[in-house]
């Protein structure tokens, strides 16, 4: 049922690279992939520390990306207020609706991050 | 026998299945009812000196300032939107970045009214509901995003490739992006050696 709500906070704090557990770029995956024997850029080294991965937004990256989702403004009816449930400070998003993460995922997040490279 | 000289004003209208609203009310509001898109035919000339017209149909790109009903002395009336039209003729106004997305400027208006040849009214049946997100990295583009109606049902027939709720994003052109398939995509961010990440475990 809610399917792509989930990808949707997984995509997010991926790219965000914060530390709850939706973030699925952590040491256990690093380790996985050194389990296999493949991307060796991206293994963990012994002391468990890791590179950032080529999609992990740098702190200004992220500041620009959530500045603009704070300043998006839609049509009535289209989602709820998206720039509520952003904290710039702490750079995290939180507290999507299924039909918010549903419009971020459509719509939004392409250009919001694409605009920042 | 024209229309009577009276014509009403409103502030907001319903058409299309969209709410429109016109941009003085939504300065004040967290939601933006106010941006108009349409496709209309425009005339054009290739050169000055062809005589051979072309008629095309060019993305127009506005935000609604006004709306105005003029009534036929009761038979029948027309509704029309004033807009300020960004000025989607040249390519300083519309662009195209590289990955695909359209890119418009407000910065420079047409149809702006101070020509005879103006136009920047158009018939509310023809407006098409679009917002806007802001580029934050320069602020006189954003991009604009297509809305479809709601309560809107397409009941299949002709255009049943059309059938989508959210139009999504056809012209990304990532096959150009990742053209290098094997192996060859840089997978770190190298200019970051020297702070490697903290393990959150």
């Amino acid at each position: 049922m809610h399917i792509e709500k989930n990808v949707c906070d997984n995509v997010v704090s991926t790219l965000l690279n914060d530390s709850s557990n939706k973030c699925k770029d952590n040491l256990k995956a690093r380790k996985d992939l050194q389990l296999w024997g493949n991307r060796p850029d991206l293994w963990p080294n012994e002391n468990g520390r890791y590179l950032p991965a080529i999609y992990t937004l740098t702190n200004a990256n992220k500041d620009i990306f959530l500045k603009t989702l704070k300043n998006i403004t839609v049509p009535d009816g289209y989602s709820s207020n998206i720039s509520r449930c952003i904290d710039v400070k702490q750079r995290k998003l939180g507290g999507l609706k299924s039909q918010d993460s549903h419009v971020l995922m459509e719509q939004i997040l392409t250009f919001c991050v694409l605009d920042k490279e | 026998m024209g229309p009577i000289d009276c014509a009403k004003r409103y502030s907001a209208y319903n058409v299309n299945g969209f709410k429109f609203r016109i941009l003085e009310f939504d300065l004040w509001l967290k939601t933006q009812n106010s941006e108009v898109f349409g496709t209309f035919g425009t005339r054009s000339y290739t050169s000055s000196s062809e005589i051979q017209m072309q008629f095309g149909r060019v993305l127009y790109y506005g935000r609604l300032v006004d709306i105005i009903e003029i009534n036929y002395h009761g038979r029948f009336s027309i509704v029309l939107f004033k807009c300020n039209w960004a000025n989607t003729t040249t390519s300083r106004g519309i662009m195209n970045d590289e990955y695909g997305f359209t890119l418009v400027s407000f910065a420079r208006l047409i149809h702006t009214d101070d020509n005879d040849d103006d136009e920047p009214y158009i018939k509310a049946s023809e407006a098409q509901m679009v917002y806007y997100v802001d580029d934050e990295l320069d602020k006189n583009l954003c991009i604009p995003v297509h809305v479809k109606p709601r309560d809107l049902y397409n009941m299949g027939g002709d255009d049943v490739d059309n059938f989508h709720e959210c139009e999504p994003f056809e012209q990304q052109n990532l096959e150009i992006l990742f053209s290098n398939e094997d192996g060859n995509i840089q997978l770190t961010r190298f200019f970051f050696l020297f702070s490697i990440v903290e393990s959150f475990y």
